[in-house]
């Protein structure tokens, strides 16, 4: 009879400790997230110009280091920089901005720019857009007015999209750039080009959708 | 972990001074169905499958008896994609969301009926609840560890057709009181059933 019970014991034991483990993610996707911020002093309303560099800046930790802007960074490849200006241009038209070149005096500039590391960084130098930046402003590095972007670390082999929306207006030699909106789109670089193309514009999407302050006066 | 060792070596010495007074001790081994409520539903609505408890009752007098009681349950909720806004920032993703609570109680307990198979029962836990909280989002984590006060009302029945052992099924309910200003809930209920074991 004690073997028996012992028996019965032996198997609310392994019923309790199933699921001790319970699921997590099954697909890539499901690791992709989108964070946006942005100054709630800034009216996002009162400007309307944009303007977007023809390349995307991609970040390495330390290989870089032209500060006078004479020299370029590495970009990412065109196949994932075409697709990402392109949904940033979708978007912003669908919200009523309008584009003009950098050298026609624009509101706002946007920097996209994509890390891969195992270390999230969401600052990086500044003269990493030193050469392209209308200005000369960027010396002074970026700022962000009225509120903080968050800093992990992860061991995963991760991407970041870093979208930056600065104030060209408002940027000024002593204070440096302020960027009254961000974007940090992260997500596991796995997949087919098609499938990490589909979480990409899919995740900027999602970073207009959840910033309903962007969108211009004469479409709200 | 070291409440936990000292509620135990309090298990173990009463054991050791109380059969010398004839005491009659009930070790019970339960599997425990937990079910949130409050706060704690509205991070994880999800029942718990995964849990069990071990008490131990000794009966000072044929219809009361005191112990202690330890427990465990793991809930775990997996929250569809949602965009979660802390003042001017706001995230997008799915969160995964993971609970793992362990209650010990002090406990006296009161026997219905003093000569019988079957053994109602009602009773009293006053002790503390560890949690260990996660919530996964992304690549990122954000994890929580926590000791609160905790009272834990119970009824149930025994049923001992043999001398030395029995059935037991109990329903508990976890009062775990939080921090103030913190909408971090921990209270739940539990459904046992499981065996005893008669000294």
């Amino acid at each position: 009879m004690k073997i028996k019970l012992m028996s019965l014991v032996a198997m609310f034991a392994f019923i309790a400790m199933q699921g001790c483990y319970p699921d997590g993610p099954d697909y890539v996707d499901e690791l992709d997230i989108v964070y946006t911020n942005y100054d709630a002093s800034f009216d996002f309303g009162s400007v309307n110009t944009y303007s977007l560099p023809d390349e995307v800046v991609e970040v390495n930790s330390s290989d870089f280091s032209s500060r006078n802007g004479s020299d370029t960074p590495e970009f990412v490849d065109e196949e994932y920089s075409t697709l990402i200006l392109d949904v940033i241009r979708e978007n912003m038209t669908n919200l009523g901005w309008t584009e003009v070149d950098k050298e026609d005096s624009p509101d706002m500039i946007i920097l996209p720019s994509v890390s891969k590391t195992t270390y999230l960084y969401y600052y990086y130098d500044w003269y990493y857009w030193n050469w392209w930046y209308p200005g000369g402003y960027v010396g002074r590095g970026w700022y962000y007015p009225g509120y903080y972007l968050p800093a992990y670390r992860s061991g995963f082999r991760s991407g970041i999209l870093f979208i930056q929306m600065t104030d060209a207006k408002n940027s000024s030699v002593d204070n440096g750039v302020p960027v009254p909106w961000s974007v940090v789109i992260n997500g596991l670089l796995q997949g087919s080009p098609s499938y990490f193309s589909s979480r990409l514009h899919k995740a900027i999407d999602q970073a207009f959708e959840q910033s309903p302050y962007l969108q211009q006066e004469i479409y709200r | 972990m070291k409440n936990i060792l000292k509620i135990i070596s309090l298990i173990a010495m009463s054991q050791f001074f109380f059969t010398d007074l004839h005491a009659q001790g009930y070790t019970s081994i339960q599997y425990h169905l937990g079910i949130p409520v409050g706060d704690f539903k509205d991070y994880i609505e999800n029942s718990s499958y995964s849990g069990m408890a071990i008490d131990y009752n000794f009966k000072v007098s044929p219809s009361f008896a005191i112990g202690a009681g330890i427990g465990w349950n793991a809930f775990y909720e997996r929250k569809p994609y949602a965009t979660y806004e802390d003042g001017t920032a706001s995230l997008s993703g799915i969160q995964y969301r993971y609970s793992n609570v362990m209650p010990v109680h002090l406990t006296g307990q009161y026997f219905f009926l003093k000569e019988s198979n079957w053994q109602p029962y009602a009773s009293f836990g006053v002790g503390t609840l560890f949690s260990n909280r996660t919530t996964d989002m992304g690549l990122y984590r954000w994890n929580e560890d926590a000791w609160r006060f905790s009272l834990k009302p119970e009824a149930g029945v025994t049923y001992s057709p043999w001398h030395f052992a029995g059935l037991k099924a109990s329903v508990k309910y976890n009062q775990v009181f939080k921090k103030p200003d913190t909408d971090e809930g921990h209270s739940f209920w539990t459904v046992g059933l499981g065996v005893v074991f008669i000294k």
